[in-house]
């Protein structure tokens, strides 16, 4: 090999050198973070939304949820129909990190709710699809960076992150901001390349497609979803998944209305809201603005009608005043239920 | 364990200090074990193949080397190719030619059924398998000597690095020294500490890492959104930069693994030899082969073409030694039409060139080198659509586009843009270094402040920018 290539002891300094370029990003990242998306200002008030929660004697309801909740539940709508109903007001925080799962709400409740004291009445998660089946954790760089953290490292390696890669990069996740925020970071600098808007949603239509295909021969399970109903219930909390709707309809399984009625939960089914057309949906999977107003407003009644919500946030309806607390309903209700 | 898995990174942060702590003897047994380690890893049934093919090619090379009688050693010299061979179609070919068979007998009127292996096809088996028939021609042409011991001979058949997908290395047999160092070779020999084994080692690594994560990974994600749209759907420019994706894809991907492997190796005081030498500024066919993939063009050239006759006899036995070599290397690459059609149009351009006198070897302007580049990556992306399609109809219907749908698309912009983004970089350095040197290794022979900046950006790209899904190497498949 040519006598003129570097040595080790040079390489060193270029080593260094490089790791000088990531300590500064991480110095840089760490105070400018907040500004390089909307979401991580979210996930940084989390613990400034429980703690508003707390203020007041009200019946308080904690939505957890993704992007979703944040487009489509518009909490003032959802009051309204309870004042129709002539109920007393309730106290509404809504959580909901982009892009999140089942695994992520459960790590976002184990370290921002428990410890904040909050104990809402009522949970309530809006999902979609197979947001509640067991399956890969969706970002483990964002699971270890902003949701679990090296605090609930070893919870997370027992259930979730099972392989070493995907310990390595939840350690990383836990310990680098760089890496934590590495998806946010590559969506800012390629929406500067022309185009780039309208081809990403084509290119995250075929890694979904992708993704479902190869998950298509196993039958969903729901162990995930079973460890976190025992959690929140062990917290006296009640909690209420909705089925949110999608542009198209998508089936809700036998086992997994058996879960969540085993976990004392209540699931209730409002993809069949008036519909009135694409215009529905901004993108192809959020709703938009009318529809989302819609939908909160089935909400909301579905919330006064269902007797499990009713008797968590108002007391048990007897002969339609509320009296007194009572066990959960693991009865679905009328409409709303299937 | 895929060298852009942490698992991978792990396990060799394992291996390599207890390697260089260990006596020379030990060091052959060690990274024999690792070496079985890591390919049972993936599944340990493939285990037994591999052992079988090391032990029958080694016994067979010591009867060739000790007999005297030229039947004799043609006679083992074509067991061993039957055997190897057969191990090959077994598990690559079988269901492609039975299929076919049948569908034959079907469309004349014989109903006729065959039935179908449900086995996996072992990971590098082509490579591994091509790598000992090699060691046996050289004993049998009485270049190279056997192995000194077994368990030499089974770890030049297995080392790690270059296992599941090359380079598939020689012996170290005479006259192969423009390949680089035989592996067998270096093997029987002790290990030294070269003072730029780290040096050039990190450079591999990082140089391979960027081309499979960053940029292979993500062209990925083009390709497939491109290929698996229904062609109702697309364009015929969106077609096109679907082809100039999948051509930076598979060079990214593949030639990423063989940077990574030479790093690897080179940490562990072994050389490999370059699989690749910037393909897409080859102006001929014949460049492009001598810069692709070069394990196996070269062996391609030395044990099949060579043999078959080469350059003699006139211009149709030429023709005809080159459309045999390059078909058979497009069958090695798996059992389907489009690998076939794939090596014919290479064999075919390979002639075309040279009958038009394009070949002949003479100072080109920069104008003329330029146009030429142009071309020919074009005439490659042509073969790289035989090869990535699903089937010949996806072709005809991607071709059909292609003449006559030129609509600029925002789609198709922004996927220029992304291959602009992710390739342009790696295109530039490696322009770059190929004509500031004779070698890849400009920028190890560069200031350290320049290697800084550039490792800084690679480590940063790599960070932020990996795909939405990681893939296995393609040429794991082969």
């Amino acid at each position: 090999m040519s006598s003129s290539t570097s040595n080790s002891r040079s390489e060193w300094k270029v080593i260094a050198s490089v790791l000088a370029v990531l300590l500064l990003g991480e110095f840089c990242l760490y105070f400018t973070e907040s500004w390089l998306s909307y979401d991580m200002q979210h996930i940084r008030q989390i613990a400034a939304i429980l703690e508003e929660m707390k203020q007041g004697e009200f019946p308080r309801i904690l939505f957890l949820g993704n992007s979703l909740t944040h487009r489509g539940v518009f909490p003032d709508v959802v009051k309204e129909t309870w004042a129709n109903a002539n109920l007393s007001e309730a106290k509404i925080g809504l959580v909901y990190p982009d892009d999140t799962i089942l695994t992520d709400w459960l790590y976002v409740y184990r370290r921002f709710v428990q410890p904040s004291n909050v104990r809402p009445q009522l949970l309530i998660i809006c999902f979609a699809d197979k947001h509640l089946e067991d399956g890969p954790v969706h970002s483990i760089e964002r699971l270890g960076g902003e949701f679990a953290g090296l605090s609930f490292a070893r919870e997370a390696f027992s259930h979730d992150v099972l392989s070493l890669s995907d310990r390595v990069r939840y350690g990383l996740g836990a310990t680098s901001r760089l890496w934590a925020n590495r998806e946010r970071i590559q969506k800012r600098i390629l929406t500067l390349i022309p185009g780039y808007q309208e081809l990403a949603p084509v290119i995250n239509n075929f890694v979904r497609r992708d993704e479902r295909s190869h998950a298509v021969a196993k039958r969903p399970t729901y162990y995930q979803l079973a460890r976190f109903l025992d959690i929140v219930a062990g917290d006296g909390t009640k909690v209420v998944f909705v089925a949110t709707p999608l542009p198209e309809r998508y089936p809700l399984s036998d086992e997994l209305y058996k879960t969540i009625s085993r976990g004392g939960a209540e699931l209730v089914d409002l993809q069949g809201i008036e519909r009135a057309g694409a215009e529905d949906f901004l993108d192809g999977y959020h709703l938009a603005p009318a529809a989302a107003e819609r939908f909160s407003r089935a909400l909301g009644r579905a919330l006064v009608d269902n007797d499990y919500t009713h008797a968590a946030l108002w007391g048990t309806r007897i002969q339609g005043l509320g009296t007194e607390p009572r066990e959960p309903s693991v009865v679905h209700s009328g409409v709303m239920a299937r | 364990m895929l060298f852009n898995s942490w698992t991978f990174w792990v396990f060799f942060a394992a291996v390599l200090p207890i390697y260089w702590l260990l006596p020379f003897r030990l060091q052959t047994f060690f990274l024999l074990g690792v070496s079985y380690f890591f390919y049972g890893w993936w599944d340990w049934r493939f285990l037994p193949l591999i052992l079988f093919s090391t032990v029958m090619d080694f016994y067979l090379g010591l009867l060739i080397s000790s007999t005297s009688s030229e039947v004799s050693k043609r006679r083992y010299v074509w067991f061993s190719v039957v055997v190897n061979l057969l191990l090959l179609g077994v598990f690559k070919y079988y269901n492609f030619f039975a299929n076919e068979v049948v569908t034959a007998l079907n469309s004349i009127g014989i109903q006729a059924s065959l039935p179908l292996v449900q086995v996996l096809l072992p990971v590098g088996i082509s490579f591994y398998t091509f790598q000992s028939m090699s060691y046996i021609f050289d004993i049998a042409r009485g270049v190279t000597k056997p192995a000194t011991s077994f368990w030499n001979f089974a770890l030049y058949v297995s080392f790690f690095p270059h296992l599941v997908a090359g380079p598939i290395m020689r012996s170290g047999a005479k006259g192969q020294d423009p390949l680089g160092r035989g592996l067998l070779k270096q093997i029987e020999t002790p290990r030294v500490h070269r003072s730029d084994d780290f040096v050039i080692g990190l450079y591999y690594i990082l140089l391979g890492l960027f081309k499979k994560v960053v940029i292979g990974d993500n062209m990925a994600v083009l390709v497939n959104t491109v290929f698996s749209r229904d062609t109702s759907q697309l364009t015929g420019l969106e077609c096109l930069v679907g082809i100039y994706a999948f051509a930076w894809q598979i060079y990214a991907d593949f030639s990423g693994y063989s940077s990574i492997a030479q790093g690897v190796a080179r940490w562990m005081g072994v050389d490999l030899m370059d699989n690749f030498k910037v393909p897409y500024l080859a102006t001929s066919p014949s460049d492009f082969w001598r810069r692709w993939h070069i394990s196996l063009s070269t062996w391609l050239r030395d044990y099949l073409y060579i043999a078959l006759g080469g350059n003699r006899g006139g211009g149709s036995m030429i023709l005809r030694n080159l459309m045999i070599t390059m078909v058979l290397g497009g069958i090695w690459h798996g059992a389907n039409w489009t690998f076939i059609f794939w090596g014919l149009y290479h064999g075919a351009l390979l002639a075309l060139y040279r009958f038009v006198g394009w070949e002949k070897v003479r100072p080109l302007s920069f104008v003329e080198r330029g146009w030429r580049i142009v071309l020919m990556f074009h005439l490659i992306c042509f073969g790289w659509l035989l090869f990535r399609a699903e089937n010949m109809h996806q072709v005809g219907d991607f071709l059909y586009l292609m003449a006559t749908d030129w609509r600029v698309t925002p789609n198709a912009i922004a996927m220029l843009g992304l291959i602009a983004f992710y390739a342009l970089p790696l295109f530039v350095f490696e322009y770059w270094t190929s004509s500031h040197k004779n070698n890849l290794l400009g920028l190890t022979q560069s200031p350290w402040v320049a290697r800084a900046s550039v490792y800084a950006y690679a480590v940063l790209m790599l960070i932020f920018f990996q795909a939405p899904e990681s893939h296995e190497f393609i040429y794991f498949q082969f």
